[in-house]
């Protein structure tokens, strides 16, 4: 784009001004402090980018110092890839706008700024101008303002206004805040089915929608399940009802039925037979019953006849027996009699022997007890002096207190003593008084002490000699001692002594053996009396009473009978052998008598039975001789022989016929029994059995089905089916929009996204390499940081070092804003945007040096842009060598 | 003169599934409400009798309570209905059928014929007989009414087959053929008429033969659903007097429309509708649009859709076609303008698995910045 002329009149501080022939490279407008350089500069925006018709506080601000009715106009001669365009436009007082271009006629009115837009590539606000410093695109870039051409480095303004500038002005080749909006926006969206790592989120559409399809679908393979359920009992209904038809069709149960019905036909017609048969074989064996029945009377005719005739014959002999046997009866009674008569005769010679022996017993026994009293009265007597001598002995024994015991203790008393006294003998001193011839020693007691001989002294004593006095001597030690002991053991056995009576050991001595003599003679007494009453004296004494009363009773009883005791007695010694042989012969003769008697009874008695057993066996025959013949004269008269025999031969011809008829019906029976038509009634019965319980299964099952089926057969499921079939097709349709709505947005973020970056790498690249050789003439060694993100300016990395923009100094902060400036002019032009810079007074706080190298700088850019510069001092860019316009 | 209503296809039970439950419980209603104008409609015009071709339920586990719907419909009409199991409606064992006859006995409902044996059914004192072919099974594969060539019918009656099928030759090759019907079944059975079910549209479709199609629409294709026939019949041998009688509620109404850089059409097309309220519009778009003439399509389509009883919009051929305005209405320039064109690039690119994608993410970005521009205004 070249700027080639702008013409600005009655707007804000500019009555009129101009400036014609710009040149396509670096102008330098020099004007003083307000001369209204930077009017021409918001001129030159109003120009391009407000609309003619606009109203409103920045509008208005176009209007001259009171001059109302006044009508800022601004005129702009331009080319632009390589066509000229001229654009005239005037504000509030009628507004117009009008452009010459590369077309037949000029356009104007709204059609200019459609234009212009178009031209410039920059959007018209819809509304306002609120944000004109966005809308005017890429020129609020390059078009810099006084105050704000510090690019925003202005001393005086905040860092913010600084920056924001900047990335307000990038931010609109990058998309702009909107495009920001838009990232945002598609944030959103994309973050409505996605997570920040890309999977589709808890709450997203697609994912209810997933839920919903889900449940839908096990829903329907429910419902499904319970229609392929339905289906197979219908299908299992029919089949068991298409079974039952043919049971009905082929008349199944009927058949069977009619078959069990001929079976039990042929059952009965079989019993039938059976008892034909049993019927004969009665009737047979009645017949033979018959038969036999009449030969037995024949054979009993028979029998009765033979037995009368036997039984007559028997009655006869018997009668001849009795008569024999009755004779020898009345014979044996007779001697029955004579047996009597001779036993009682021998009977009465046997009691006179016994009497006769009784008596003379008696008396012997009389004689010997008297002996037997005699003797105990002495043996009594005997034993009575014995015990009186016993009892002698025995008081002279007890008289003596002594026994071998105390004689034992007596001797050691004694042994003791004599041992003491020894000792004493041995131990006490000895003493021998010799006294002189006339001398005289004395004892204590006055008896006088022989001289010449020791004297043991064994106890303390005093001895009185003549001439001389007392002497006193005192057995020491020892001897003391066994004084005192000898003392005790004298005391000791004195005490012993005492006891036994005795006067001495010797004395003790003589004592026991006088003892143990009494002794000897009590043990021979003792014996005596023993062998005399071996079982006491009181026993032989009670013996002799019973002996006394023996005789005293055998006296008594021979006083009663003094008369026939004395014959025998008196007849001398011998009598008692007599006697005793008589009565044996007595006894003899009674005890044949006895035996001949019995003898004569046994045979009376044995002849008498017989004749009783004859009588009675002739009566029984008779008897029975007499009824036999009576029986059979019965019989013969109520049957004769001659019938039962006929009786009999009929009876035989039936049994024949009957055994013929039983054989045939045998024979019957056995071809067509009632077992085989039993078997087959039962085979038909079960058959049908067997039959109708299928048929009932059948119909049961076909029953129990039609249930199931009536119940599921209204559920709807079909309808059910078929709606989720519906609701699933639906689903999945919803779905698929879905997922594409998702994609879409994810899609669009993503790109959006990488657009943004790929626009940053775009021009971040270019700027930096195109800043460079401007840097390297102003700040050698150092490079320029800019936000990856804003593009902003950060800072100047100088040699390694990284300097912060806002900590630059002033002069720097301005020179490196213009390079960046200048280097982005450069980038935007070459992307075939419009590109002209104008610094409005942008290097104010430039040293000299700087400036030198910042005047080069702008002259290399107007190699490829056109650069105007707005400047208040003139001096700093005369030498330049760029073309100076004056306002 | 014997004078007969001729309906079929009543589809009670259709489930609706693609609806939202709104309008599937209404349209689910419809039909009930329209065997109840049948019957109004019978009683009348002095109808004989009812008859129904095929396919009375959708489904031969219909609920008892929509049974009993059917029946409480049916009082308007006391003579005869006579009820031929179809294809949904097979004679199977544990069909509809043996469930509808006793909810019908149980109601005292003497009025209630099932044809489903192939055995003719006398009416009307013998003069009239209905020769039936029940399926009984979904897809008999046979013609089930060679029968009617041999029926014997008394001489005075009137001879008046019933089917539910495909009659050969006649219909698109579209309709099911799986139970097929002669064509010329109504000359060779001496029939006076062929009562048709199956086919959903109203068709005098050969001679004496007539499919009466659904009397309340249940799908899209324009065939003419909605209607019943009444059938007038002088005697044995006489041509029968057929009309067709409206009796549809809804209107089922399917339009495709092209749309080729304007969306304005589209107005005219929607009022056209003399009851929105009561239309079912299926609208198949195709074409291209710019993405502002789609974002006002949508607009149209949002304010239309509530006006009818359902618009299922199907704008799968329908496409996006950003152009400079539209661009230019997203951004001047910057990444934004970049990113666009990726969009594009890959949207017109049949190769890219995202050129839908790409398509949706252009219009969102449109939407999204016109949205964004409001807000700042």
């Amino acid at each position: 784009m070249h700027l080639k002329s702008l013409r600005v009149s009655e707007f804000a501080s500019i009555a009129d001004a101009e400036l014609d022939g710009l040149d396509p490279g670096l102008n330098v407008v020099v004007g003083d402090n307000e001369a209204g350089k930077s009017t021409l500069l918001k001129a030159l925006r109003a120009a391009f980018f407000q609309k003619y018709r606009g109203r409103g506080e920045a509008v208005e601000a176009f209007l001259p110092y009171g001059g109302e009715g006044r009508r800022p106009t601004v005129a702009v001669g331009f080319s632009l890839s390589g066509n000229d365009y001229r654009l005239t436009k005037s504000f509030l007082t009628r507004p117009a706008a009008e452009m010459e271009g590369p077309w037949p006629a000029p356009v104007s009115g709204d059609a200019v700024e459609e234009k212009l837009a178009e031209l410039l590539g920059f959007t018209h606000p819809g509304r306002g101008d609120s944000k004109l410093s966005e809308h005017q695109g890429a020129f609020g870039l390059l078009w810099v303002e006084q105050g704000r051409s510090n690019t925003g480095l202005d001393i005086g303004a905040g860092r913010d206004a600084v920056t924001a500038s900047l990335e307000g002005e990038v931010g609109t080749i990058l998309g702009g805040e909107r495009g920001r909006a838009l990232i945002g926006a598609a944030k959103a969206l994309n973050d409505t089915h996605f997570t920040a790592t890309g999977r589709v989120g808890a709450n997203a559409p697609l994912r209810a929608i997933d839920e919903e399809l889900a449940a839908a679908r096990a829903e329907l393979a429910e419902k499904r399940a319970a229609q392929a359920e339905l289906d197979q009992k219908l299908k299992r209904l029919e089949d068991r009802r298409r079974s039952l038809k043919g049971y009905d069709e082929a008349r199944t149960v009927e058949k069977a039925g009619e078959a069990l019905r001929a079976a039990e036909a042929t059952l009965r017609r079989a019993e039938e037979r059976d008892r034909d048969w049993q019927a004969a074989d009665a009737a047979l064996r009645q017949a033979e019953a018959v038969r036999a029945g009449a030969a037995d009377a024949l054979r009993r005719r028979g029998e009765l006849v033979a037995e009368a005739a036997g039984v007559r014959k028997a009655y006869e002999a018997a009668a001849t027996d009795f008569a024999e046997i009755d004779a020898a009866a009345r014979a044996a009674s007779e001697a029955v009699s004579v047996a009597t008569r001779a036993h009682g005769t021998a009977r009465v010679a046997l009691k006179e022997a016994e009497e006769r022996h009784e008596a003379h017993r008696r008396r012997a026994d009389l004689e010997r007890e008297k002996v037997a009293r005699d003797r105990l009265r002495a043996i009594v007597a005997g034993a009575g002096e014995l015990n009186d001598e016993i009892a002698t002995v025995s008081a002279k024994r007890d008289a003596i207190a002594i026994d071998q015991r105390a004689l034992a203790a007596i001797d050691k008393a004694e042994r003791k003593r004599r041992d003491c006294e020894v000792r004493l003998q041995v131990a006490a001193p000895a003493v021998t008084f010799e006294p002189e011839t006339g001398g005289v020693v004395r004892a204590a007691d006055g008896s006088i002490v022989a001289g010449g001989r020791s004297h043991r002294v064994i106890s303390p004593s005093r001895y009185l000699l003549d001439g001389f006095g007392r002497v006193t001597i005192e057995p020491g030690g020892g001897a003391a001692n066994l004084e005192t002991e000898l003392r005790e053991a004298e005391a000791g056995l004195a005490r012993l002594l005492g006891a036994s009576g005795a006067s001495s050991e010797a004395d003790a001595r003589r004592l026991l053996s006088q003892r143990q003599d009494l002794e000897a003679e009590l043990k021979l007494l003792s014996a005596r009396r023993d062998a005399l009453v071996p079982d006491g004296i009181d026993a032989a004494r009670a013996r002799l009473r019973a002996a006394e009363a023996a005789v005293a009773k055998l006296v008594a009883v021979s006083e009663t009978e003094p008369a026939a005791g004395q014959g025998p007695e008196d007849q001398g010694g011998d009598d008692a052998d007599t006697l005793v042989a008589a009565l044996e012969t007595a006894r003899r003769g009674a005890g044949e008598a006895d035996r001949a008697l019995d003898a004569a009874r046994r045979e009376s008695e044995a002849a008498t039975l017989r004749r009783v057993g004859a009588e009675s066996d002739r009566e029984h025959h008779r008897l029975r001789a007499e009824r036999l013949a009576a029986d059979a004269a019965a019989a013969e008269s109520a049957q004769p022989r001659a019938l039962l025999v006929e009786r009999l031969a009929e009876a035989d011809d039936d049994c024949e016929a009957k055994r013929g008829r039983l054989l045939l019906r045998e024979r019957e029976r056995k071809e067509d029994g009632p077992e085989i038509a039993e078997a087959r009634r039962r085979d038909a019965e079960k058959t049908l059995r067997q039959i109708s319980e299928t048929v009932q299964r059948l119909r049961d099952e076909a029953l129990g089905l039609e249930g199931e089926v009536r119940v599921a057969g209204g559920s709807g499921v079909g309808e059910a089916v078929r709606l989720l079939e519906e609701r699933v097709a639906d689903l999945e349709r919803r779905r698929g929009r879905t997922s594409l709505e998702a994609d879409a947005a994810r899609l669009l973020y993503t790109t959006l996204l990488n657009a943004q970056r790929a626009a940053r790498e775009h021009w971040l690249g270019p700027i930096k390499s195109r800043v460079a050789p401007f840097l390297k003439l102003i700040h050698p060694e150092s490079d320029i940081d800019l936000d990856e993100e804003t593009l902003e300016l950060k800072g100047l990395l100088r040699a390694g070092v990284e300097e912060r923009f806002e900590r630059l100094s002033a002069g720097a902060r301005e020179q490196v804003a213009v390079v960046t400036r200048l280097a982005l002019a450069q980038v935007l032009k070459q992307g075939g945007h419009p590109a002209t810079v104008i610094l409005d007074d942008a290097l104010v706080n430039t040293d000299e040096i700087r400036l030198e190298r910042m005047h080069q700088v702008l002259r290399e850019a107007a190699r490829e842009l056109q650069v105007i510069v707005l400047t208040c001092r003139e001096r700093d860019f005369r030498d330049l060598g760029a073309p100076m316009f004056r306002i | 003169m014997i004078r007969l209503l001729h309906t079929a296809d009543w589809q009670i039970g259709k489930p609706f599934g693609s609806f939202d439950e709104e309008r599937g419980v209404e349209l689910r209603s419809a039909r009930f409400a329209a065997v109840g104008r049948i019957a109004a409609l019978a009683a009348e015009r002095g109808a004989d009798a009812v008859l129904v071709a095929g396919d009375a339920f959708d489904d031969n586990t219909v609920q008892d309570r929509d049974l009993n719907r059917v029946l409480d419909q049916m009082s308007g009409f006391a003579g005869p209905w006579v009820f031929l199991p179809g294809n949904h409606d097979a004679a199977i064992t544990g069909s509809v059928w043996t469930r509808f006859a006793a909810l019908a006995a149980r109601r005292g409902n003497g009025n209630l014929f099932g044809a489903d044996e192939p055995e003719p059914i006398l009416l009307l004192d013998g003069r009239l007989a209905v020769l039936p072919a029940p399926l009984s099974r979904r897809h008999e594969g046979a013609d089930l009414t060679s029968w009617f060539d041999h029926a014997e019918t008394p001489s005075g009656a009137v001879r008046i087959g019933l089917a539910h099928g495909a009659l050969e030759n006649r219909l698109p090759e579209a309709a099911d053929a799986g139970n097929p019907i002669a064509e010329k079944r109504a000359a060779t059975a001496r029939l006076d008429y062929l009562a048709l079910g199956d086919w959903h549209g109203y068709v005098e479709i050969a001679e004496r033969t007539v499919y009466a199609g659904t009397p309340e629409p249940d799908r899209y294709p324009s065939n003419e659903p909605g209607h019943v026939a009444i059938v007038e019949i002088d005697g044995p041998g006489e041509a029968p007097r057929i009309e067709r009688v409206p009796v549809a509620h809804y209107t089922w109404a399917a339009r495709t429309q092209r749309l080729d850089g304007d969306a304005g059409g589209l107005e005219a097309v929607l009022a056209s509708f003399a009851d929105p309220g009561r239309t079912l519009l299926k609208l198949t778009l195709s074409g291209s649009l710019p993405l502002r003439e789609r974002v006002s399509l949508e607009e149209t389509v949002r304010h239309w859709g509530d006006r009818f009883f359902h618009l299922d919009i199907r704008d799968d051929d329908l496409f996006d076609e950003p152009d400079e305005d539209d661009l230019d209405r997203i951004d001047v320039a910057g990444f934004v303008r970049t990113a666009i064109e990726t969009l594009r690039a890959r949207a017109d690119n049949p190769a890219d698995p995202d050129s839908e994608a790409a398509r949706v993410a252009i219009r969102m970005a449109y939407v999204e910045h016109r949205r964004l521009t409001a807000q700042e205004r």
